[in-house]
């Protein structure tokens, strides 16, 4: 029996996705700035 | 152009950043299709893989502020205020993933987005202190002013943290008694551990390189690019 | 110390008609928020606690923010510190003649309180007891903060962007001890909210002190 809480794979998906996808977007942000205030 | 620091291993970061991803790669391969599902919870436990090393993380990151705070009040040296500011913007940001992953995890469980539990609640009203000192931050102009400034904002959020977390914890029992996951089995240690070095190495590395973003700012804003003193004087 | 608080009393008191716009401030606020639950009598009553508080803590922003408004008129707040004077001093001086006033504003709305929202009870004195260490709790940050953002644009949204998150246990201890003391207390938890807005208020009147002297030094 896979428990009480069904439907469960949509929400992980969405708290995986939303945590990948936000460190991803700031690491990137990260480079771009950095970029920008090294020819600064 | 002096220099404020935060330069010392200018590889270091990267090799972080690269490790941690792939540990984080590693740990929710694992969390999402190794691990079996939870006795009640079932697949929404993997959840749990990624929601519980962000909050570690995250106290982590509040420490590494109050720390920052503390050293820049003692030394002056701007060196910190660029650490605390990389801290703040971090810590805001595993913050508000912990929300989100809340939230996520509350809406199945408990039919609601947010259950008022107290670790959840605390790190949302910390977050608002946070991004109240990044906003304060934004708004004065004078290097030092301003890290004195947030160096006493951040030790006076930090330790309001855990008298937050007593009061909400009290507040909240008398109206619920649900409780928040927090004991994993030993079967689930192994993408707990993973995807918690996974997130530690990931928030260094960012840090590492924020901080150095910080302290180029802080060089360019004490002695301005040569174009801007040129024209300054040219105009003289 | 006392030289300073009675500095902040006397200046207090001369723009006593300030006192009176806050407090009608505080009064409409509450009034609003019974517009916005709507007239039913017995929910009014359940969060009048709630409201009372969510009113003050508003109102104490247009209170703090004016209590470094003389300083930063003259630029006097750079001429106290050429003075032979303790910060610390200043800053408690300061501090403890915001508590005046939010205590006084406070203990001025619950009968506003009692009468929008039927939230009657004997024991008044409890009431005023709860305001004035509940009060406390807001000062002594706010007027740390409001030392800061007085020097700096934008004032008056960053004072209660930076406040109003760290009173957050003060607010909840206050509103509960308040609730309890309106509604009943069944399980004497009364006296563990009361010890918990204690220990806040110690913990920053200290902090804050202590701080203070690095927040204006030049």
């Amino acid at each position: 029996m896979t428990g009480v809480v069904t439907g469960g794979w949509s929400f992980v998906w969405a708290a995986y996705g939303l945590t990948t996808a936000a460190l991803l977007i700031y690491g990137v942000s990260l480079f771009m700035r950095l970029k920008e205030e090294r020819q600064r | 152009m002096q220099d404020f620091g935060n330069n010392r291993f200018p590889r270091l970061p990267y090799v972080l950043i690269g490790l941690g991803a792939l540990c984080y790669l590693f740990g929710s391969f694992w969390g999402l299709f190794i691990a079996p599902p939870e006795r009640f919870m079932g697949d929404l436990q993997r959840i749990m893989y990624v929601h519980v090393p962000t909050a570690w993380n995250w106290m982590l990151a509040v420490l590494f502020c109050f720390a920052a705070a503390i050293v820049f009040l003692f030394t002056n040296d701007l060196k910190w205020d660029a650490r605390l500011d990389a801290g703040l913007e971090v810590g805001s940001l595993l913050a508000f993933m912990l929300c989100v992953q809340g939230s996520i995890w509350a809406k199945p469980t408990w039919g609601v987005w947010w259950d008022w539990d107290p670790r959840l609640t605390s790190v949302a009203v910390l977050l608002f202190a946070f991004l109240g000192i990044i906003a304060l931050r934004r708004f004065v102009d004078d290097p030092r002013k301003r890290a004195i400034w947030s160096s006493v904002a951040t030790i006076i959020a930090s330790v309001d943290l855990p008298i937050v977390y007593m009061s909400v914890k009290w507040w909240n029992s008398l109206h619920q008694t649900q409780s928040s996951p927090d004991t994993v089995s030993s079967a689930f240690h192994i993408p707990l551990r993973v995807n918690a070095f996974a997130i530690l190495f990931l928030m260094t590395g960012f840090i590492m390189l924020r901080a150095r973003i910080a302290s180029l700012r802080l060089a360019n804003e004490v002695a301005p690019p040569p174009m801007i003193a040129e024209r300054a004087g040219e105009m003289a | 110390m006392i030289a300073a608080l009675r500095k902040e009393i006397l200046i207090q008191w001369r723009t006593r008609g300030q006192v009176i716009a806050v407090f009608i401030f505080g009064a409409t606020s509450l009034l609003l928020f019974s517009f916005g639950v709507g007239p039913n009598a017995e929910v009014l009553r359940q969060f009048s606690a709630g409201f009372l508080w969510l009113a003050l803590l508003l109102s104490s922003t247009l209170t703090l923010a004016e209590s470094f408004h003389a300083e930063m008129e003259n630029r006097a707040l750079e001429g106290l510190l050429l003075l032979p004077t303790d910060p610390r001093a200043l800053y408690y001086g300061k501090a403890v003649a915001n508590w005046l006033q939010l205590s006084i504003l406070g203990t001025a709305l619950i009968p506003v309180m009692v009468v929008l929202y039927d939230a009657g009870t004997e024991r008044v004195l409890a009431l005023i007891g709860i305001v004035v260490l509940g009060t406390a709790g807001l000062s002594a940050p706010g007027t740390l903060y409001a030392a800061m953002t007085a020097q700096v644009r934008s004032k008056q949204t960053l004072l209660p962007l930076l406040l109003f998150p760290l009173i957050v246990p003060a607010l909840l201890s206050s509103v509960k001890a308040t609730s309890l003391v309106i509604l009943g207390d069944p399980m004497e938890s009364l006296r563990s909210w009361i010890l918990l807005l204690v220990a806040f208020d110690a913990i920053y009147w200290a902090l804050c002190g202590l701080l203070y002297e690095r927040v204006v030094e030049d």
